[in-house]
Order: structure tokens, then sequence, then C-alpha cells
């Protein structure tokens, strides 16, 4: 009996849970009317591309970060190099950085390259991403690679080796790394208000705001409109992310 | 041929050494050669003037009372919370994994569409309460994703053998899954340090202004006034400050684990 009341209890707590979880979801769809859809996608002339330019920099993130952190995972476990311990506890210190303590090195380092005030300059500093590749690389350490040594020796290229043994391992992972730079792409507030003065090159995340301040309602529809992609990925993925993220550890 | 294969491996973290070192590690470097100079155009050095600046500056010290104090109220709260989810989630079977899989999306959202749900929601509240939420709101299914992968990976031996010895599921858990799972614990809790430092997005379109409530004015906040003030003397020796404090916290922490093993 005091079995059957506690698995009640259990699922009435996963129940509060999973509503405290979606209540900010629902919330905001619920706020949101036709009207104001109607004006965000057919009236408002500035939302196409807006939008699109927040995916095009969120793809050529998520896209860019999978492969620089899948060649420097590949690196780090197979290529022999020295104080491989010593390299991912650097990266996990980078990755634990603050991004307001990372923005200035970044700030400089796009300014000594003159990058500033380019769409690269936001895309480009989020390539390298400690986090990316530090998850890359448990992830390929957890795995097993019966099939490295016997590839090696059939075939002396990386690429071949790269796309028939590691690659069909690392799909969670990928497709985890991926979705999660994505978001921070599509997310980045910080990056454009430091790294670009123009308004044609700050994004959505920016913009929402200030675009909105005229009458304040269409933020719901935006944020919906904004939700749409991410939910998409979420849903296309939810498996291989749990699956990826679970795999980081110190 | 041998040889070779292995330094085309080797060349392949290429990109990602050149990424780090051209936007974090170089110009680290050179950050740190600005928090000693005068002034951004006034090549003289001051030893650690700036330093001492920063610290004796008011909001500087405002700052670091409210992350400290974000740290304090959430972190506890923020694991807590990881535990107890992750652990009941694998008692309650499909509802559990509809919620383990739930938590992660807080993580995706647009921070727009998430901040204007919680002003909705925290209309009439001026306190830090709403910053605090979205912050455990936010993170809470990084957590759980690591100490759900934690806990499943305790061996049910284990578990059938206290259940021989006539353990309940409350000492059981307590005694074993507990301290078996420490060190993943443990790597949570830095998380959520970690992610105190990270709220500033959301609070800053939650407030929509450079300077919020004095309650919600974090360190982050700090950093950002000094860069849009072209503050960069101050920036960079907050920038260094933070960063040494951090990296010390982080290296005791995963230090003294690699020591008990």
């Amino acid at each position: 009996m005091a079995k059957f009341f506690g698995k009640i209890l259990i699922h009435i707590f996963q129940l509060v849970i999973a509503v405290c979880l979606l209540l900010p979801v629902v919330l905001t769809v619920t706020k949101a009317t036709l009207a104001d859809f109607f004006s965000v996608l057919v009236e408002e002339f500035w939302f196409y591309p807006k939008f699109w330019f927040s995916l095009g920099i969120a793809a050529a993130i998520g896209i860019g970060s999978v492969v620089v952190a899948v060649l420097a995972a590949v690196g780090l476990k197979f290529g022999r190099i020295k104080h491989v311990k010593g390299i991912l506890f650097v990266l996990l210190l980078l990755m634990m950085m603050p991004l307001q303590t990372t923005l200035l090195p970044n700030y400089i380092g796009l300014r000594d390259l003159s990058l500033l005030d380019k769409t690269e300059a936001l895309i480009l500093p989020m390539l390298a991403s400690p986090f990316a590749i530090y998850l890359m690389y448990q992830y390929m350490d957890s795995v097993p690679y019966e099939g490295f040594e016997a590839a090696r020796l059939e075939t002396g290229s990386v690429f071949r080796i790269l796309c028939s043994v590691i690659l069909p391992q690392m799909r969670a992972c990928i497709a985890a790394v991926f979705v999660f730079m994505f978001a921070e792409g599509f997310n980045m507030v910080e990056q454009p208000l430091y790294f670009v003065k123009k308004e044609t090159l700050k994004p959505l995340s920016v913009l929402a705001e200030s675009l909105t301040s005229a009458n304040s309602h269409l933020i719901f529809a935006v944020g919906i409109l904004c939700m749409i992609p991410m939910l998409l990925l979420y849903g296309f993925y939810e498996e291989e992310l749990t699956e990826g993220l679970g795999h980081l550890k110190a | 041929m041998k040889l070779k294969f292995f330094t085309k491996l080797k060349l392949c973290i290429l990109p990602a050494a050149a990424g780090l070192l051209l936007f974090y590690f170089l110009p680290f470097l050179k950050v740190l050669y600005y928090s000693v100079l005068k002034g951004q155009y006034q090549k003289e050095f001051v030893w650690l003037r700036n330093y001492k600046n920063v610290l004796t500056n008011q909001y500087f010290q405002l700052a670091c009372f409210n992350t400290l104090k974000l740290i304090a109220i959430c972190v506890p709260l923020f694991l807590l919370l990881a535990i107890l989810i992750s652990l009941l989630s694998l008692y309650a079977g499909r509802m559990g994994r509809f919620v383990r899989k739930l938590s992660i999306l807080p993580l995706f959202l647009p921070s727009v569409s998430v901040v204007a749900a919680f002003l909705l929601v925290f209309e009439k509240v001026e306190s830090e309460l709403p910053i605090y939420s979205i912050f455990l709101w936010k993170y809470i299914g990084m957590g759980v994703v690591i100490l759900v992968a934690a806990f499943s990976s305790v061996e049910p031996e284990i578990y059938e053998a206290a259940r021989m010895d006539g353990a309940g599921p409350l000492t059981m858990h307590a005694y074993i899954t507990l301290p078996v799972c420490a060190k993943p614990i443990q790597f949570t809790m830095i998380l959520g340090v970690v992610y105190c430092f990270r709220t500033f997005r959301e609070s800053y379109l939650y407030y929509g202004a450079n300077y919020p409530p004095d309650y919600s004015y974090t360190l982050q906040y700090y950093m950002n006034n000094q860069f849009l003030k072209l503050n960069y003397q101050s920036m960079a020796a907050s920038s260094v400050m933070i960063t040494l404090l951090l990296a010390g916290f982080v290296a005791l922490c995963s230090g003294r684990k690699n020591g008990a093993e």
C-alpha cells in the first residue's frame, strides 16, 4: 500500500515538474492572437529578412562547429598527440568561462583581423567552440572503435576512415552538438551587441524587442515564430540530444 | 606511410587550434597586457592600479555580492532539484522518460520567447525571483541529463545485494547511488556555478536595460557596461580576475577528484 502511494506521489511530482517546464511555452502560445501573426507575417516588412538572416547564421554556426569539433576530436583521440589530458583540461576551463570574459578576447581577435561589423564576426568566433570539441571528444572516447586498426591497414586515407569507421558511430553526438550550437547561434544576444554596429547585421534575437516596441503584444507572435525552428530540431533529435549530452563529464 | 598517416590525423586539430588561438588565447594575452596599462592610448605601465580601481568600485562590489547571492541560493537548489527529478524520473516509467526529455527543451528555446513568457508570470514581482526562476528553468535539463546518465549506469547488482540485506529505497540511494555518483554530482555543481555567470542574456532582455534594479545587478552587467562605456582597462582587469577565479575553482574541484582516484 505504501509502495502504491509512493508511486502516485512520484508521478504527481513528475507531473508538476512537466507542467512547470511547459508553462512558459504554453503561456506564450495563448498570448498571441491570429491578428498578431497576420501583422507579423504579412504587414510587417522586417520579419522575413531578419528571420532568414538569423536562421542562416545559426545554420552556419551549427554546421561549421560540428565540422571543426569532429576534426579536433579525431585528431585528439587517434592522432597520438601528447598531453591530451592537459589540452582537455584547458578546453574544460575554457568551456566553463562565462561569455562576458570571453567576449573581450573575441572582440580583440576580430578587431585585429579587421572582421568587426561583418557577418563573419558573428560566425567565426563560435566555430571553435570549446564545448563542442570537449563533448565530441568525450563521446568519441566512450565508443569502442574496433574497426579503426583494421581500416588503418586497408587505407591511409583519413577521409575514408572518418566516413566509414568514425562518423557512423558519432551520429548522436553530432546531432546534439549541431542542435546545441544552432540554438546558441539563433539565440545570441551579446555577440551582435558588441561585434556589429550595422542594424542590418543584427539578428532577430537582438532586434525583436525594439522592433516590436511600437506594439508590444507582437513580441509573443515573434516569440512563437522563433520557437518553431528550435521545436522542430528538438522534435527530430530528442533521442540524440539526451544521448549526446549525457556523455558530458569532467 | 605510417608516420604520414598519424601526421594527417594530428593536422585535423588545426582548424580548432587556429580558432582557439585567434579568438581566445592570443587575445587573452592582450587582455592581460591591457589590464596593466593606464589607458587605451596611454601606454603607461601602472602595475595593478586598474585592479585596485575595479575592486574598490561600488558597482563592482554590488555586482560581486549579487553574483555570490545568486550562486549561494541557486546552485544548491539546482543540484537538489536535478537530483530529485532525475532519481524519481527513473521510477516513473513513461512519465519519467517524458519529463527527462522535456527538461532539456528550455536550453534550446530562444531567449526572446522565454523572457516574454516570464514577464507574464512575474508581472508584479519586484525581486530577484524571476531571474532565479529563469535560471533554474533553463538549466535544470543539463543537470538532469548528466545525472540520469550517471544514475542509470550504476550496476544493478549492487542494489540487488543491498535489497537482500533489507535496505529500503531511501537507504539504498543515500548510501549507494549518491556516493557512487559523487563525480557526476560534483560536475553538475560546477556547471551550476558556471551557469550562474551565464544568466545575463535573459536578465538583460527581462529588464530591457543596462542598469537593472540593484538586486539584479550582477557581474555580467558590470562587464557589459564597462564594455559599452569603452572602459577596456576595467573590463580587462575584471575579465582577468573572473577568469582566474573560475579557473581556480574548476581546477580545485576537478583536481581534488583526480587525486582521490
